[in-house]
């Protein structure tokens, strides 16, 4: 909330790079991980993050209080990440059944994911959700964010996301438990 | 920390040794770059606007003066015209008007 109050107050007074320098001494590691957990691997969360402090670089100015500055900035991060992942998608086309293989290969292929059987009992039980209840699930169980915070960086209707985020907490909760 | 115990623990995602503060850095550096090509870019910008600006500016000034003076050249002329004869009118006309590249 001081970091906040901080970037407002630059903003206010109109000097945007030193802003941006202090959303990133701010909120670099929980962006990194929210785009971590959009695209797994490391590099590719690498790449993304450095594409979304270059929006935030170029949009800072267009900043208009509406929000805050972290919503902003996650809601950045989070379309930075679709983009990504749509590019993505036009290259690797996988039916329904093996969604579940593509999502551990995809995993297994990073050299900086480890593997122990917690991990994999939850990411098994992630890979079952759909992709927008894993996003609403990781967002909210992960990253910390509230229902709202949520509804503003996807744009998708709140009662839809808690709806989402019940089911997926039980269905992970389930498949847990009956496999640790 | 807690958030990167949390990641390493139940998700199993770990990140190279100082990530973040090297990326935090090289991140920071990324954009300073941005920023110097902006100014480059905003330079370049002001360079051609005023290549095109200056002789526009010039020419309009120069057009508009050129008018006033064929305005008060004609005008001159008009009233000079009052005292030249009948018979010598057309040797004036052509010497003034049509032979006049001015």
């Amino acid at each position: 909330m001081e970091n906040e109050t901080h970037i407002i107050q630059l903003l206010k007074k109109k000097q945007y790079e030193m802003a941006v320098t202090a959303i990133v001494n701010s909120y670099h590691e929980l962006l990194y991980w929210h785009v971590r957990k959009l695209v797994k691997h490391h590099d590719h969360a690498n790449d993304t993050l450095q594409n979304t402090y270059l929006r935030i670089f170029k949009g800072i100015s267009k900043f208009r209080f509406k929000s805050s500055v972290k919503t902003w900035c996650f809601r950045i991060a989070y379309n930075e990440g679709m983009r990504f992942l749509q590019q993505n998608q036009k290259h690797n086309h996988s039916d329904s059944n093996s969604e579940t293989t593509s999502y551990f290969t995809h995993l297994v292929a990073d050299p900086y994911f480890d593997c122990d059987s917690v991990s994999h009992a939850l990411h098994e039980s992630l890979a079952k959700l759909s992709e927008k209840q894993q996003q609403i699930f990781q967002m909210k169980y992960y990253d910390e964010l509230t229902f709202e915070e949520i509804s503003e960086i996807t744009s998708w209707n709140i009662n839809t996301i808690k709806t989402a985020f019940y089911t997926a907490k039980k269905t992970i909760t389930i498949f847990v438990n009956a496999n640790v | 920390m807690k958030k990167e115990s949390l990641h390493n623990e139940q998700l199993g995602y770990f990140t190279p040794e100082d990530y973040f503060e090297h990326s935090k850095k090289e991140m920071l550096a990324s954009l300073q770059t941005q920023k110097l090509d902006r100014k480059t870019n905003a330079l370049f910008k002001q360079f051609v606007v005023g290549v095109v600006m200056v002789p526009s500016v010039v020419f309009g000034v120069f057009m508009f003066f050129n008018q006033s003076y064929h305005n008060d050249l004609f005008e001159q002329l008009t009233i000079e015209s009052l005292e030249v004869s009948e018979e010598e009118f057309d040797q004036w006309f052509d010497d003034n008007f049509v032979l006049n590249d001015e």
